[in-house]
């Protein structure tokens, strides 16, 4: 399966594609998009990469889990997901808003 | 040091302004992202994993209180109140916003500092000895130097777009503390038979995907012929250098498939046309810069001598950290002091705002206002006199900065890795965290170890130069770190060689462990050190304890 993620242009706060249409923080709330929706994953990532407020657009690999939590599968992702894995610091957050409307 | 002129301080003034301008522009969708990314870059500012990285030029690593403490603001202010110092004498923060960024210019433009060609395709901040200015032995100040080339290469028309970014070091010492021979062009100060004091050019050192030590193009170049010299060859460069293809546009690889004999001639032809032009250095102009580098007052001093046996029982971590982060200094009764920004355990080249303020206070009272940033990610405070040195230690332990390590398996370069940066494979400060606390109870029985991580092949974290080198990699979505042994950026330049197989991040320590049990078993005394050992046995010993 596969997500549309992408950096936030003000805080360059990792973001993803929710079902709603917005952009949040929060992987887990990301639309997955299946093998068979390819037409529909190409035609939201042409959209995203419209939006000004959102740069570094890109489909990225998860899975989901028997419990149903969403999973990057590269480690690059999993980091960009959770933040840095030392140091203690929390990831980025957007500017002012909890979400960016598409 | 070097104080901007009206000259110096209009152009950062303008840049910022411009800047700010292109920020407003991008944030009301007025420009693009591909056509703000050039621009962003222009200033330092990358667009990393989490967030922004904005990098900040310290020129050849010399900095004074009130630029440190202005750093110090900025981590505080626009940050999460810490600062990351690079292999490039720079200052990297983590997470500034783009909104912000403008602001932090104007700051920095206060303090006569700016982030202009800390990325793109150009001349980037020249880097030095951290001991320039200092150290004992030293044939000449290379600062000078250094600041007329920063000021030739700063906006140069010609060279703002080159076919790959170009770096520059230079040293006055003939010890190479600058890893001068891994650069696009390395300067190395000589005396020639007639006694002047000149410069060795080597052209076509680096790291990344090509390691390459640098040829000598040159075996004496004049102070007043160094611009032209500098120019003809960034015009070979810029004419021969390939832009077809990104990973063979370094100058490196022009001299490599040109050779360079063919290299020489060319740049002596240019030479020959411009050396007597604008751009030859009158003595007047040479002096009027080596002013501002003029030596401290230095004051005549009762203690020149320190005794770190007395320390050895009863405060060793004292003793320590005199055996190890003192450097001996030109005038008699100084020292140059390192601090070691490599706690065991942490993340190497940080430092919080707070330290920062405390380094600069200690700057200020007790090393006549100067400061200097090390390519080894440390700090340095060049003038120190003997005397002071149990005052500043006792500072240093308050902030948590007093790690007796500078030279030591723990003093270790590494790149931020896939913690941050966009480009890595594979992480590197957890690695360096995990090896530092392995051996934090034995580094001084290896005694100088140079240990050089990067997370990708790029080679921010000079693995290629370790003695010790480790090179993260992504393989079947894993991270796995190849060993690279025999690696040397001094004047010995050497590029290390890849043991054999990679080996996971949790076996990493282990691995090291095996490598070194075997150099102490193996090596003749405990003079020797790891790096003569290798050369003297060579791989056999090293794998057969790794991989049996």
């Amino acid at each position: 399966m596969n997500a549309i993620t992408a950096n936030e242009l003000i805080s360059g706060a990792v973001v993803y594609l929710y079902e709603n249409g917005d952009f949040g923080v929060d992987l887990q709330l990301a639309k997955l998009f299946g093998a068979d929706e390819q037409d529909v994953q190409e035609a939201m990532l042409e959209k995203t990469l419209a939006n000004p407020r959102l740069v570094s657009v890109e489909a990225i690999s998860v899975e989901v889990s028997e419990t149903g939590t969403v999973w990057a599968n590269r480690l690059r992702e999993q980091i960009r997901a959770n933040g840095p894995t030392v140091g203690g610091f929390e990831r980025q957050t957007l500017e002012g808003a909890d979400h960016v409307s598409l | 040091m070097y104080r901007y002129d009206e000259f110096d301080a209009a152009f950062v003034r303008q840049r910022t302004e411009q800047f700010s301008h292109q920020v407003k522009r991008r944030l009301s969708g007025e420009l693009t992202e591909d056509q703000f990314r050039p621009l962003r870059l222009m200033n330092g500012l990358y667009l990393q994993l989490h967030a922004y990285m904005l990098r900040v030029a310290v020129p050849y690593g010399t900095l004074n209180s009130k630029q440190m403490r202005k750093l110090a603001h900025i981590a505080r202010t626009y940050d999460r109140g810490y600062g990351h110092f690079t292999t490039r004498q720079n200052i990297q923060y983590n997470w500034p916003k783009l909104k912000d960024v403008p602001a932090i210019l104007e700051e920095l433009a206060s303090v006569e500092m700016h982030a202009i060609q800390t990325s793109g395709n150009c001349i980037r901040n020249v880097t030095t000895d951290q001991f320039a200015g200092a150290a004992a032995d030293e044939i000449i100040d290379p600062r000078p130097v250094a600041e007329i080339i920063r000021q030739w290469s700063s906006l140069h028309p010609e060279f703002s777009y080159l076919p790959r970014k170009f770096k520059i070091a230079i040293t006055g010492a003939p010890q190479d503390r600058a890893a001068v021979k891994f650069h696009d062009i390395g300067l190395m100060a000589t005396q020639n038979d007639a006694g002047d004091i000149g410069w060795r050019v080597f052209v076509g050192g680096g790291l990344g995907r090509t390691p390459m030590v640098a040829k000598e193009i040159s075996d004496f170049v004049a102070h007043e012929y160094l611009l032209p010299y500098l120019e003809a060859i960034l015009r070979v460069y810029n004419m021969y250098g390939r832009r077809d293809n990104k990973y063979k546009a370094r100058i490196k690889i022009l001299v490599h498939e040109t050779g360079i004999e063919t290299i020489r001639e060319q740049v002596e032809a240019e030479f020959a046309e411009i050396k007597d032009g604008v751009l030859k250095l009158p003595q007047g102009e040479l002096t009027r810069i080596t002013e501002y580098f003029a030596a401290p007052s230095f004051e005549e001093q009762e203690q020149t001598k320190i005794d770190i046996a007395q320390f050895q029982v009863t405060d060793s971590a004292y003793a320590r950290f005199l055996q190890n982060n003192l450097h001996p200094h030109s005038e008699e009764g100084y020292v140059s002091l390192t601090i070691s920004l490599k706690p065991i355990g942490g993340a190497p080249g940080d430092a919080t705002d707070k330290q920062m303020d405390a380094v600069a206070d200690l700057a200020e009272q007790y090393s006549f206002d100067e400061l200097r940033v090390s390519h080894e990610q440390n700090l340095v405070l060049p003038h120190v006199a003997m005397k002071d040195v149990r005052a500043i230690y006792d500072v240093l332990v308050a902030e948590g900065l007093e790690t007796g390590n500078a030279g030591l398996i723990s003093d270790m370069i590494a790149c931020p890795g896939l913690d941050y940066c966009a480009l890595a494979n594979a992480r590197s400060i957890p690695v360096a965290q995990a090896i530092s606390e392995k051996f934090a109870n034995r580094e001084d029985e290896f005694g100088e170890l140079k240990l050089k991580i990067s997370g990708c092949i790029n080679a921010c974290g000079h693995h290629h130069v370790g003695h010790i080198g480790i090179l993260g990699v992504e393989k079947k979505g894993t991270e796995l770190y190849q060993i690279t042994l025999g690696g040397d950026a001094t004047e010995d330049a050497t590029i290390g060689k890849i043991l054999g197989r990679g080996v996971t991040p949790e076996e990493v320590p282990g691995a090291l462990e095996k490598l070194l049990d075997r150099y102490i078993a193996e090596r003749q005394s405990p003079k020797e050190s790891f790096l003569e050992a290798y050369r003297r046995l060579g791989d056999a010993p090293f794998k057969e304890a790794l991989y049996g």
